[in-house]
């Protein structure tokens, strides 16, 4: 036995407490949790030993672990902890934990907290943005403008769209980069040689892309048509169907905006992957969600905070105002509908871009698939130095 | 119908070691009848489906054989058996305090001439599945329910038996001890007390899906167990597997199957450790080879128990690992089983193979069930708390619990039970 002095921090039980609803105070440590986990792996089993770090709330354990960004809570945990103390739950509170762990600013930690907070965030941003709309575009089109005239698609780039790509590339850049001081350079017992970093490189983008871990909830020996047919991986599907379309309209908005506010340009594409493919996803995926939260059938449903429902919320509303943007303009609506139209949309896709990607739930796009890599990369090395 | 005698009379409901204990504490202290009430055909109850009793390892005859010693020496007609019987309907006398009690008795088929000589069930063609063995193997319909049963008798299933349609039996036996025409019998008391020692059933592990009994042929349970031991029991002593008859060395001991777990049983049954101790040191004895493991949450071997687990622990081949199992599920080619695991002394999860699996099935009691089937006046209040027990006795009403009835214990405190429920009984009719 070697002599660590554990520090424990009853600040952050307390605020563990609040960010779920977790009862992980209940949790006896029998372990059914890590053995039923059908994605915890041999070495690194958990929740178990993430229930008893909560418990004692140590701070310094928790903030370097990233076995909660593995924990996709496919629920099986909760389903059989004799305890009811909720293992899964728990490694979601930790996610939000951790997401105010990463974030400098501290505004996260107060978004967690307080849903007030969070709705005056929300507010503060999408008066901004009409206030900017104000200055740049006015507050009502000029009389016989035409839509590029009256929203001009470069303006809206240099003032919008550019500058929050830039804002949101910093900020979670700079988390990510303080992600890996905390998980990976902390941990003293691993040196990873650099070429890891371009070999392990693949994992990161595959889970982006993928989000693989979702399939390997049912780790039954079903084969995967099965379960496709019986609807195991109906979540994992909605899920990547909205992240798919999310992220291919974002980037499509960024980098071509023109095609959006015009109706003819590369149609077939547009038309197929836009109009369509991607609006669908969106909507779809946002009201399944919601279902999902409302019918509480499925452990990972089960709890909702605050976070979540604004999240969800938001990107719905997003959604359905970047549609009717998109039909007035292909359908020719009259430029000043046209116009407050597209206000009303960039009133509700900035606050959710400002405040939910890099501070709350949106987060979780970066931090799964660099956690899953920086995982891997710690495995590797691990290997590589017992051999 | 008979009106038997019953002035004062006590009834004990559960002719187990409690219900027993306390009667015979009844009697032997103070001059009153009591009347004890067993479903089965024969008094002990589980203890004598026991290989061994804790921590001593001594055979259940041991215990219950002082008990049996007790009856033949009280005063004739001081405790009264009424086994294969069932309280049909509880009400309040109508003079004073004490209740009505209606019993009914199923058929006596056998009656005291049987000197168990067996050829009644030479002849006998039907066959039923053996409960003293917890189902394991068959006896004949008509049957010698347990080797000390007391009444030592024969007895028949009138599940199985077809009575007119063969009567084989009645032919069979020289001493005249057959009826297969004997009628139900209904017997109406008035007694002062009631002590319930109604005892316990092992909780349905089948409802532990993940655990698959029931569903693997190799998964059996604690009482089992005890039944593989027993060289009265369906291998003769041998713990031989279920599924292939193999005689097992590498046997996994799961704790808690039911108990201390919110979604079943949410209390310590407070028997399954020193009962899972002892089957570990029962197959280390009979077979040198033998590994047996225990998975647990912690070990509850409260005060000079935790010598016997001493002792366990002393005998290196018997291995403890801190960590429940998750999951079971089954090499069907060997039959053997897999346990996803978690070994949280070293943090590392494993996947690790038994060839049979005993599942420590805690104590759930029966009183519930039990009261079901009574009719029992409104304004009798029995005090059941949510987990099933009688843990506050009604001293006013002279209603009292004896055993598991009243919360989960072990033999040896089932008698401390009994005399405290005899104690208040005879309090509660002292004049004062």
């Amino acid at each position: 036995m070697n002599n660590t002095v554990i520090k424990t921090d009853n600040e952050l039980i307390k605020y563990i407490k609040e960010v779920g609803e977790s009862n992980f105070k209940k949790c006896f440590q029998c372990g059914t949790c890590s053995a039923v986990c059908p994605l915890s792996t041999e070495d690194r089993p958990f929740p178990r030993k993430e229930m008893i770090m909560a418990g004692w709330g140590m701070k310094e354990q928790l903030t370097a672990d990233l076995d909660p960004w593995l924990c996709y809570y496919c629920g099986e945990c909760s389903k059989n902890c004799p305890r009811k103390a909720e293992p899964g739950e728990l490694m979601m509170s930790l996610r939000r934990f951790l997401i105010s762990a990463y974030d400098w600013t501290g505004i996260s930690k107060l978004l967690y907290v307080s849903k007030y907070a969070e709705y005056i965030a929300i507010l503060i941003v999408a008066l901004g943005v009409l206030l900017e709309w104000a200055v740049i575009f006015g507050l009502h089109p000029a009389a016989g403008a035409t839509l590029s005239q009256a929203v001009s698609p470069d303006k809206v780039d240099y003032f919008f769209d550019w500058p929050i790509s830039a804002f949101l590339a910093i900020m979670l850049t700079s988390f990510i980069y303080n992600m890996y001081r905390k998980t990976v350079l902390s941990d003293k017992s691993v040196k990873i040689p650099l070429s890891l970093y371009v070999t392990e490189a693949w994992s990161l983008i595959f889970n982006f892309f993928t989000q693989y871990r979702y399939a390997k909830c049912d780790d039954s020996e079903e084969s995967a048509t099965k379960k496709l047919a019986s609807g195991k991986y109906n979540f994992w599907l909605a899920h990547l169907f909205l992240m798919i379309s999310y992220v291919s309209l974002f980037v499509a908005i960024v980098f071509f905006l023109d095609w959006f506010q015009s109706e003819n340009s590369m149609p077939i594409l547009h038309i197929v992957l836009f109009d369509y493919f991607a609006s669908i996803g969106l909507i779809f995926g946002t009201i399944y969600f919601i279902i999902k939260r409302f019918s509480k059938k499925i452990e990972r449903s089960k709890f909702s905070h605050h976070t979540d429902w604004m999240f969800v919320t938001l990107l719905f509303l997003t959604a359905v105002s970047g549609v009717l943007l998109r039909a007035a303009i292909v359908y020719n609506y009259s430029v000043s509908a046209i116009f407050y139209i597209y206000l009303i949309h960039l009133m509700i896709l900035f606050p959710m871009l400002v405040i939910e990607v890099p501070f709350s739930k949106w987060s979780h796009l970066a931090y799964r698939p660099v956690a899953v890599y920086f995982a891997n990369l710690k495995e590797k090395a691990k290997n590589l130095s017992n051999n | 119908m008979s009106e038997l005698n019953n002035e004062n009379a006590v009834l004990i409901i559960g002719g187990g070691h409690s219900g027993v204990s306390a009667a015979l504490e009844i009697t032997e202290a103070v001059d009153k009848k009591v009347y004890i009430v067993e479903k089965k055909s024969y008094i002990g109850g589980r203890v004598l489906q026991m290989y061994k009793y804790f921590p001593k390892l001594c055979p259940p005859f041991c215990g219950f054989e002082i008990n049996t010693k007790r009856i033949k020496s009280s005063a004739e007609g001081n405790i009264n058996f009424l086994v294969s019987s069932s309280v049909e309907e509880i009400t309040k006398a109508k003079e004073g305090s004490g209740y009505k009690v209606k019993i009914k008795q199923k058929p006596q088929y056998i009656n005291d001439n049987c000197t168990v000589c067996g050829e009644c069930a030479k002849v006998c063609p039907e066959e039923r599945p053996n409960d003293f063995n917890y189902g394991m193997d068959n006896t004949k319909a008509i049957f010698m329910p347990a080797i000390s049963s007391f009444p030592l008798k024969y007895s028949v299933d009138d599940k199985y038996c077809k009575f007119s349609a063969c009567k084989k039996c009645e032919e069979a036996c020289r001493y005249s001890a057959i009826n297969l025409d004997a009628k139900e019998n209904i017997i109406e008391l008035t007694v002062s007390d009631i002590i319930f020692a109604t005892g316990w059933k092992p909780y349905e592990v089948e409802k532990l899906e993940n655990l698959g009994y029931g569903k693997y042929k190799n998964v059996i349970t604690n009482v089992k167990m005890e039944r593989l031991a027993a060289e009265n029991g369906p291998t003769g002593g041998k713990i031989l597997r279920p599924s292939d008859g193999k005689e097992v060395k590498n046997v996994a001991f799961i704790q808690c199957a039911g108990s201390r777990n919110e979604n079943h049983l949410p209390y310590c049954s407070a028997i399954c450790c020193m009962a899972s101790l002892k089957q570990a040191m029962y197959l280390r004895e009979k077979n040198p080879e033998s590994s047996p493991v225990i998975f647990y949450i912690d070990l509850r071997t409260p005060g000079r128990y935790e010598n016997f687990l001493n002792k366990a622990q002393s005998d290196e081949k018997i291995k403890f690992n801190k960590g429940i199992v998750g999951k079971i599920s089954e090499d069907r080619e060997t039959g053997d089983l897999l346990l996803d695991v978690e070994d949280m002394l070293s943090g590392k999860k494993n996947k690790v193979r038994a060839e049979m699996v005993v599942l420590a099935a805690g104590m759930a009691s029966n009183i519930k069930d039990d009261l079901k089937e009574i009719k029992i006046d409104e304004e009798i209040k029995i005090d059941i708390d949510e987990n099933g027990f009688i843990f506050n006795d009604n001293f006013k009403e002279g209603i009292f619990s004896a055993g598991v009835a009243r919360f989960p214990l072990d033999v040896y405190m089932s008698g401390q039970s009994a005399t405290s429920a005899a104690l208040s009984v005879i309090q509660h009719n002292a004049k004062l």
